[in-house]
């Protein structure tokens, strides 16, 4: 949670920008951040990598996006979706808004069909549509939640924008909205139905050199870690799960700390080689 | 391991080293590209859109003792004529459009702004296009060619910053006094983009 | 060379099956902790000649550009 806060408040450290509601202009908006976190947003300092990569697909003259994609596979190789766990500021606000005590179920019938729609989102969403139609973000223009809460919170210290909130912004207000809601029910709905950048880091949680290490030796089938799993997971079974936004609960709740998240696992076959060399 | 961390550390010192040098060559080659521009825009020739009617001269022909313009400003627009803070002397309102040939609304808007041009340039209107974007001029000629663009379009300069809202389309209108007029809201900018009935609303009040 | 292989097998005969299995596994899973860090640094090393041919075509500066003027309707406002 800590790291959580931490990386919003240095991906969103113009805090002037919620003065004067300017957006800031500075250079380190050349480098995108590896989560969801929209350059619309008047504390924002960087830029956001499915926007970016939108708008080089969209553009009127294709031009491949080396630059964006280079970035994401960086993070993607390093991290896979912890970025999603630890760096991501929607993530958290999800994490947040699950902390209000409301009724909730993790696991219901749709769960598991509803999770294929994020790759149909990276698909059409991110990809083929902006490539077709030019001059058209999708993603970012019909869904992006953070997007829409970047646009509230500019409307809220400058008033130019606010007449030109007409039935486009309605619908992503609708939108956030069901987001924000079913997060009241469902850990991370956002991050587990409708992500694009989840979707494409998702297959790297198998090879990120940060990942998740099961120790079998001193694993004893308890399945704690499939209970305290928010996105039903079972880590003893699939500790680098394409869902698992690496959120640590299963670690904590391991009673042998079979389960180890870093670069380096402590599991026996490390020991093992360790000996030999 | 070890030669695994190392192998790790160098790819990532390799990363920060060429991104930390490449931006700041980058930065360089900026500002040499922006004067080559500059000073290409005025010997190109091979410009297919014609030439507007409206040439700009350096010394306002009206001096009354009101012009006392917010901006002052000397940039080149793609035919090559000089324009400075005298247009706003010479019509009855000017108006500056600030796109980017990347943003879907300021495309979609300008064939209207375009219209609205034709129908107004002989009652004192004007209008001055202003993109910032380098690095897409095909981008730019497409969208002026598509669009069918006659009003002068010219490079951003930061003459224009105190109006600059970091959104686009952004919008002002000055008067023959070269004072931005102040929209019923209050601002000085109109931030979004219009159709040619939603500007026509604006526009009237001047004309 | 064979007398090898069978003193071998027959020692293994003797481990016991528990023990088999996990040395088994180890063997297997070091194969692919090694294979998987390796795939992850040959990525890493990917992205990062991307990154650099997207810097030398100038691509950050198209990221700056769209990330200091907002287009609205981009952004889903107007």
């Amino acid at each position: 949670m800590g790291i959580q806060a931490v990386a919003v408040l240095i991906q969103n450290a113009n805090f002037k920008g919620f003065f004067t509601g300017k957006i800031y202009t500075g250079a380190t908006k050349k480098v995108c951040v590896p989560g969801l976190n929209c350059y619309s947003c008047p504390g924002a300092v960087s830029a956001c990598p499915v926007g970016s990569l939108q708008s080089f697909l969209s553009a009127r003259t294709f031009r491949f996006p080396y630059y964006v994609l280079g970035i994401l596979l960086f993070a993607g190789a390093l991290l896979g979706r912890a970025v999603c766990g630890l760096l991501c500021p929607f993530g958290f606000l999800q994490d947040l808004i699950y902390l209000i005590p409301f009724f909730k179920k993790n696991k219901f019938f749709l769960d598991k069909y509803l999770r294929y729609l994020k790759y149909a989102v990276l698909l059409v969403l991110v990809i083929i549509l902006p490539l077709c139609i030019p001059l058209t973000p999708t993603f970012c223009k019909y869904v992006c939640p953070s997007g829409t809460i970047s646009g509230i919170l500019m409307a809220i210290v400058n008033k130019s924008i606010r007449p030109q909130m007409a039935a486009l912004f309605h619908w992503k207000l609708i939108v956030l909205l069901i987001i924000l809601v079913s997060g009241l029910i469902v850990w991370r709905p956002f991050c587990r139905y409708l992500c694009p950048l989840g979707a494409f880091y998702g297959f790297f949680n198998r090879f990120a050199l940060y990942r998740m290490h099961l120790d079998t030796g001193k694993c004893v089938d308890c399945h704690a870690c499939a209970k305290a799993c928010k996105m039903n997971i079972d880590p003893s079974k699939i500790p680098n799960s394409m869902e698992c936004v690496r959120c640590g609960d299963c670690l904590r709740s391991c009673p042998t700390g079979a389960l180890v998240m870093g670069i380096r696992g402590n599991t026996a076959a490390v020991s093992a080689e360790r000996k030999e060399s | 391991m070890k030669k695994r961390m190392a192998l790790l550390m160098a790819a990532m010192m390799l990363v920060v080293s060429v991104g930390a040098g490449c931006s700041k060559k980058e930065e360089t080659k900026k500002k040499k590209k922006v004067t080559k521009k500059t000073t290409e825009e005025v010997e190109d020739t091979s410009d297919e859109e014609t030439d507007t009617t409206k040439e700009t001269t350096e010394a306002p022909q009206t001096v009354n003792g009101d012009f006392q313009p917010e901006i002052t400003f000397s940039i080149t627009d793609r035919d090559g004529n000089q324009i400075s803070e005298s247009v706003f002397a010479e019509n009855k309102l000017t108006m500056i459009n600030f796109w980017e040939p990347w943003c879907g609304p300021c495309v979609e808007e300008m064939p209207e702004l375009e219209k609205i041009y034709e129908e107004y340039k002989d009652q004192g209107f004007a209008i001055i296009g202003v993109y910032s974007t380098e690095g897409m001029e095909e981008d730019v000629e497409s969208v002026l060619a598509d669009a069918g663009i006659t009003y002068p379009i010219c490079f951003y300069t930061s003459a224009f910053d105190p109006f600059q809202t970091g959104y686009v389309p952004t919008t002002i209108f000055v008067d023959q006094n070269g004072h931005v007029i102040d929209m019923s809201d209050g601002e000085k900018t109109v931030v979004g983009s219009k159709d040619y009935n939603g500007w026509m609303q604006i526009i009237k009040q001047y004309i | 060379m064979q007398l090898s292989i069978w003193c071998c097998s027959s020692m293994y005969k003797l481990y016991p099956r528990a023990v088999q299995a996990k040395t088994r596994e180890l063997s297997m899973k070091r194969l692919t902790e090694k294979k998987k860090n390796i795939v992850a640094v040959v990525l890493i090393l990917a992205a990062a000649a991307l990154i650099v041919t997207g810097v030398v075509l100038g691509q950050e500066r198209s990221v700056l550009t769209k990330a200091i003027r907002i287009c609205m309707e981009c952004v889903g406002i107007g």
